[in-house]
């Protein structure tokens, strides 16, 4: 029996889905990506090293701040750059925004209309206008909280190696804080939807990766943890991952030791779900969701919790910020190798490069989190159709874009 | 009163879709203006749609990389009574089309290897394969001057964008002029409407926007060549797809 979907809606960029059931135990599915290739790191080559955080971030445009992020990161890696505590700070809370509003959106118009049997997200806001209106208010909070200290929400302008160009203004900062309380009291109420929402069963065990910090639920920075294999260093870990090359296809997708893994919200929930803050914790604990979870499906119960998570660290941040005027680190460039990973709202992204004393980038390469998880949601979603064998057509592709866009793929991201 | 909605379409070619979250960002705003038209194609939003429908204005975001790409730029213009650029990528080629002035089928190579088959066709603006009513240019565009332009359209006023350089948004909102300071900044040629954003963050201008009428590129060219080289310049110019619309100007 084949199933297919030209295309995929409520998620970036463009793909479609290809599976058949091959004798009623048995799946195999294809999601075939529709984006056209940009070449983004082979226009890089030749390129002087401070154009890579500003065109990279063009990758995506839901996530630039992340890529701008982690290639800034990953030059002052190549470079030996130690920047200011206060760059660090200010990067990392705009790294918060940058998950807050993805999650944000990712939650409310991109995943809850399927709970709901929604088509259209204008009917899904008409029938919750509250929950349509607290989804907006957090998203408008994070994308201002990127504004201010990036200069602007989409591709971020004032980031750059070595620093920032300008400084936020304190006082808008306090304003952002000021509105918190109220924002994590919405966020909560948010979430406790998501807890109620009937989640459909899945269960396949698959090894879960991402960032780990002893300090803190890691997003911005620290060592690679594998669920199955303990933790290793970024830098070693992004030799491990191989991308596979076919000849008709732009994403290359990824694999670990030859199988297929997972990044995102789930991985970061299952492998470091004790470090999180206190009204996170306490929602996953009235989730009664048992961790570690090998329901794919629960990606999206994780991005709420996260949600919670980091907007309680960004009211830490932001109580005991001062900012105060300071120069850019100086420094000289130099030639070098390095890597840099962050976790994006949808899992682990690296930048990886090379340049030549001259500050001309001679390598690079960027892995995103969709080109990692892409073998992990065919897999599963193998798995899932004998379950859904016996549904109706309608019913069978309403699950399997349930499926998918509980992964959050983003297509533009994958393909680059 | 008009005695129907105008039907809205916003379709993403091969881009990062920044210009669809830039209005998304919008919040209220954008839902106020869904309110007021026939949305008829969103794909970021909407599950289905009719496809045998006709748009009274269709937004084109993003590259036609793909033979589908062009399949669904023609399709669109064929279907709407007004077609719009949306953004750098559509109005000017984007950041990809770094390609253009380098050799693609190396750069390819390197991100591909030799045996790929994956399209790698020379990055074009859409008007080159459709006609095109008006542009919205900026990477990303400003919501604002989005909002400008289709109230205008749904009112039958005309659209008017104010064909005058950035620096006359920078100077009126008293941000240091970094032209000045030495930097290549390229304010003024470039068309203004982004409120000079990237100078309030002290970036030099360059250029995601374009050209507007009349401005004086030679001089301007020459001078920022002559202090910054032509290698550095021309590498500044390649980053939004600007290069082709100055040199056609020199």
């Amino acid at each position: 029996m084949k199933i297919q979907i030209n295309h995929l809606a409520k998620m970036e960029g463009h793909a479609g889905f290809v599976g058949h059931i091959l004798d009623g135990n048995v799946g195999k599915a294809k999601i075939e990506t529709q984006e056209g290739s940009r070449l983004i790191e082979g226009m890089l080559i030749g390129r002087h090293y401070m154009d890579a955080p500003i065109i990279t971030a063009r990758i995506c445009g839901i996530c630039p701040v992340v890529h701008n992020l982690t290639s800034i990161n990953a030059l002052e890696e190549v470079m030996g750059i130690k920047v200011t505590e206060q760059t660090l700070v200010l990067r990392k809370l705009m790294q918060y925004g940058q998950i807050i509003h993805s999650h944000g959106l990712h939650l409310f118009f991109l995943s809850l209309p399927d709970f709901y049997g929604i088509l259209n997200d204008l009917q899904l806001i008409k029938k919750n206008p509250q929950e349509a209106d607290m989804a907006m208010v957090i998203r408008n909070w994070a994308t201002e909280l990127i504004r201010i200290i990036g200069g602007r929400t989409i591709h971020p302008i004032a980031s750059e190696v070595g620093g920032f160009k300008v400084l936020p203004k304190q006082s808008e900062l306090d304003d952002l804080k000021n509105k918190l309380p109220e924002l994590i009291s919405k966020a909560e109420k948010l979430v406790k939807l998501f807890i109620k929402l009937n989640y459909p069963k899945l269960d396949r065990k698959t090894e879960y990766i991402c960032l780990h910090n002893e300090k803190e639920y890691a997003i911005f920075n620290g060592d690679i943890k594998s669920s199955d294999n303990g933790i290793i260093p970024v830098n070693k870990f992004s030799k491990k991952i191989t991308e596979i090359q076919k000849q008709y296809e732009a994403v290359k997708k990824v694999k670990l030791s030859g199988n297929s893994f997972m990044v995102g919200a789930i991985a970061r929930l299952n492998n470091n779900y004790n470090q999180l803050n206190p009204k996170a914790q306490s929602l996953l604990k009235q989730s009664g969701l048992k961790l570690p979870t090998y329901n794919s499906f629960y990606n999206i119960l994780a991005q709420a919790i996260e949600l919670v998570h980091v907007l309680e660290e960004c009211s830490k941040i932001l109580d005991s910020i001062k900012v105060k005027e300071e120069e850019q680190v100086k420094y000289i460039a130099k030639a070098g190798q390095g890597v840099a990973a962050m976790e994006a709202p949808r899992g682990t992204l690296f930048h990886y490069y090379k340049i030549d004393k001259d500050g001309i980038i001679i390598d690079c390469n960027i892995i995103t989190p969709t080109a990692q998880f892409l073998y992990n949601l065919e897999d599963d979603l193998a798995k899932y159709l004998p379950d859904i064998k016996n549904m109706t057509a309608k019913d069978k592709r309403a699950k399997i874009r349930l499926l998918i866009r509980a992964y959050d793929p983003c297509i533009s991201c994958a393909t680059h | 009163m008009r005695q129907r909605k105008l039907k809205v379409a916003i379709i993403g070619l091969t881009s990062c879709e920044g210009c669809e979250f830039a209005l998304l960002d919008t919040g209220a705003e954008f839902l106020d203006f869904l309110k007021q038209v026939d949305l008829a194609e969103f794909r970021l939003l909407e599950e289905e749609f009719d496809d045998n429908t006709f748009y009274d204005i269709c937004f084109i975001e993003g590259s036609p990389i793909t033979k589908e790409n062009v399949k669904i730029l023609k399709d669109a213009r064929a279907k709407s009574k007004y077609l719009i650029a949306l953004g750098n990528c559509a109005a000017m080629g984007g950041v990809h089309e770094i390609k253009n002035y380098h050799d693609k089928k190396k750069i390819k190579e390197y991100v591909y290897g030799q045996k790929s088959a994956i399209a790698n066709p020379d990055i074009k603006e859409i008007d080159n394969i459709v006609k095109v009513d008006y542009k919205i240019s900026g990477c990303p565009i400003n919501a604002k001057e989005f909002y400008k332009v289709v109230y205008a359209l749904m009112r039958d006023e005309r659209v008017n964008i104010p064909q005058r350089p950035i620096c006359y948004e920078c100077q009126a909102r008293g941000y240091e002029c970094i032209l000045q300071r030495g930097e290549p900044c390229l304010g003024p040629i470039i068309l203004g409407g982004c409120e000079a954003i990237c100078l309030k963050s002290k970036m030099a201008c360059q250029g995601c926007r374009g050209l507007f009428e009349d401005a004086q590129v030679k001089t301007m060219m020459k001078k920022l060549i002559k202090e910054h080289g032509q290698e550095k310049m021309n590498r500044i110019i390649e980053i939004f797809g600007l290069r082709d619309d100055i040199e056609e100007k020199l």
